[in-house]
């Protein structure tokens, strides 16, 4: 059998019902990612034997008349900072590719595979998850399967460009400061940034430890939620994984939403997006009855936060290495990760100040409404060197634009839910979907009506639906 | 002294109080990011918080 185009929760049902064996999706899965992910680079590393090995043994459990998990037999691929037993972990560093292989599994991945789903690989990222274009000096760039000449975004660029090119319908990435949410929306798939805390880290490689998020990527909401619920649950290995009880939300996200407010802020989040973005953010917003909202006057001092608390922590977890092994960086992040070691402390003091005074604004306006929509980002994905972009009669730099919508919101750790737009130019857009914490279904029913009135989707991009 | 020479002066000095050496040329892309850093932070830095916020509220369960 293929599993071109098929969703997770499809492949589930053929699985279940004995139509496919998982180990045959598996094999026709690494047959194409074989074939079509040269032409992208979204994998680093291929784990054929593991995949075979893992999809037998989800077989064996039906054959025995046991239960093979909610996703049974459903390829998935993780972004290579999460430990998979076997394999090193590079984080998409060459000295981390000299490390020893991992001797377990992350959390997340050990409770997917306890799921039934099949660890297809490991997907290119930018080094150590610093940045939004997943150009890799070392283990190469990623390209959009919607158009190759454009990022597919990062960091984690590699997880949704294999999800939009239909190589699997399931990966995970993390998100930082946007590292779901750009590439999710430049590649057009669903993404879930859960609430800070809300899964185990556990098993990861951590860039920015006190804004790290782990979440999902996929092609339908259904799927999204699904993985989002095998991966839930307290963790002791974690100190950050909060003491929460499981909480299913793949049986509520067609519960609708009509008693959900909806809110749609005006003022920094309606300024600087050119037409396509624009006209996917109109088109959520009225699909889901959206009313305009006030925001205080801060999300730059939001985003400078953001910056100065990624650009300290990110120094701190890599000070070592950036001692001995400077040249061994990628030149791109290099001098990023050492100017942020350089700051003065007062900086990194006011930056956690502002944290919490916006912590308490966000509970304010959140009393009001249950979702806020708003872009991801200003522009669709760039083309590969492009440093400036035409937005609002303005020409800005690309460098500046990407994480415009995405940062100042990393600072309140809610959880979001990107939903993919796609425009009549053939690129994608995104949208946020953004919620109280732990409120995941509340942010993935918006996103599932979206899905069913036709405005949100992620067909495989049209190169890749062979 | 200019901006850009308090921000060199700075940075050769926070390096050397690290114990990082550099070539002159790593030395100037650092200090042109570090630049670039203390742009970005500025809308921080400009902001007026509350005098009454505790940094120790950061911390607030």
């Amino acid at each position: 059998m293929t599993a071109v185009g098929l969703d997770a929760a499809e492949i589930t049902r053929r699985v279940g019902t004995g139509e496919a064996s998982a180990s045959a999706v598996a094999v026709s899965a690494i047959a194409r990612i074989k074939a079509l992910d040269p032409a992208i680079s979204a994998f680093s590393q291929v784990t054929e034997t593991l995949a075979l090995r893992v999809a037998a043994e989800v077989d064996e459990r039906l054959a025995a008349g046991r239960d093979p998990g909610p996703l049974a037999g459903v390829p998935f691929a993780v972004k290579d900072l999460y430990d998979i037993a076997g394999v090193v972990t590079r984080s998409g560093s060459k000295i981390h590719a000299e490390r020893a292989p991992a001797g377990k599994s992350a959390t997340v991945v050990q409770r997917l595979m306890a799921a039934g789903a099949v660890p297809m690989g490991v997907l290119n990222m930018e080094e150590y998850a610093y940045g939004f274009w997943t150009d890799n000096e070392h283990f190469g760039r990623t390209l959009n399967p919607h158009d190759t000449a454009r990022t597919a975004g990062g960091s984690s660029g590699g997880s949704a460009a294999a999800v939009a090119a239909g190589l699997v319908p399931l990966s995970l990435g993390s998100d930082t400061n946007g590292s779901i949410r750009v590439p999710a929306a430049f590649c057009g798939v669903f993404g879930l940034k859960p609430t800070f805390g809300r899964l185990s880290r556990s098993g990861t490689v951590l860039f920015v430890s006190s804004l790290d998020h782990v979440g999902p990527f996929a092609r339908s909401v259904g799927d999204l939620a699904s993985a989002y619920d095998a991966m839930q649950g307290p963790d002791p290995e974690d100190p950050i994984c909060l003491q929460r009880p499981v909480e299913p939300v793949a049986d509520k996200v067609d519960r609708g939403i009509d008693e959900l407010r909806v809110g749609i802020p005006g003022g920094y989040f309606d300024t600087l997006l050119d037409v396509p973005c624009r006209a996917a953010l109109d088109e959520a917003a009225t699909s889901l009855g959206a009313k305009p909202i006030d925001l205080p006057d801060c999300m730059d001092a939001a985003r400078a936060a953001a910056f100065a608390i990624t650009s300290v922590e990110a120094m701190n977890e890599r000070a070592g290495e950036l001692r001995t092994r400077f040249s061994d960086f990628d030149s791109k992040t290099r001098y990023r990760f050492l100017a942020g070691g350089l700051m003065p402390g007062p900086w990194y003091a006011k930056a956690q100040q502002f944290r919490r005074w916006f912590a308490d604004r966000a509970r304010e306006w959140f009393a009001d409404i249950d979702v806020m929509v708003v872009p991801v980002t200003p522009i669709q994905a760039p083309r590969f060197g492009q440093t400036k972009a035409h937005v609002d009669d303005e020409v800005v730099e690309t460098r500046l634009l990407l994480a415009r919508f995405v940062q100042p919101l990393a600072l309140l750790g809610y959880p979001i839910a990107v939903v993919p737009i796609p425009s009549i130019n053939g690129l994608p857009s995104g949208v946020q979907l953004v919620g109280r914490p732990f409120e995941e279904e509340t942010v993935l029913r918006a996103a599932r009506h979206l899905e069913a009135a036709g405005v949100a989707r992620s067909p495989v991009a049209a190169s890749f639906n062979l | 002294m200019t901006i850009h020479a308090e921000l060199e002066a700075y940075v050769r000095e926070a390096l050397r109080l690290n114990g990082i050496t550099l070539s002159e040329r790593d030395l100037t892309l650092v200090i042109a990011e570090f630049g670039r850093a203390r742009e970005i932070v500025e809308p921080l830095l400009g902001f007026d918080l509350p005098d009454r916020l505790d940094l120790a509220a950061v911390f607030r369960p």
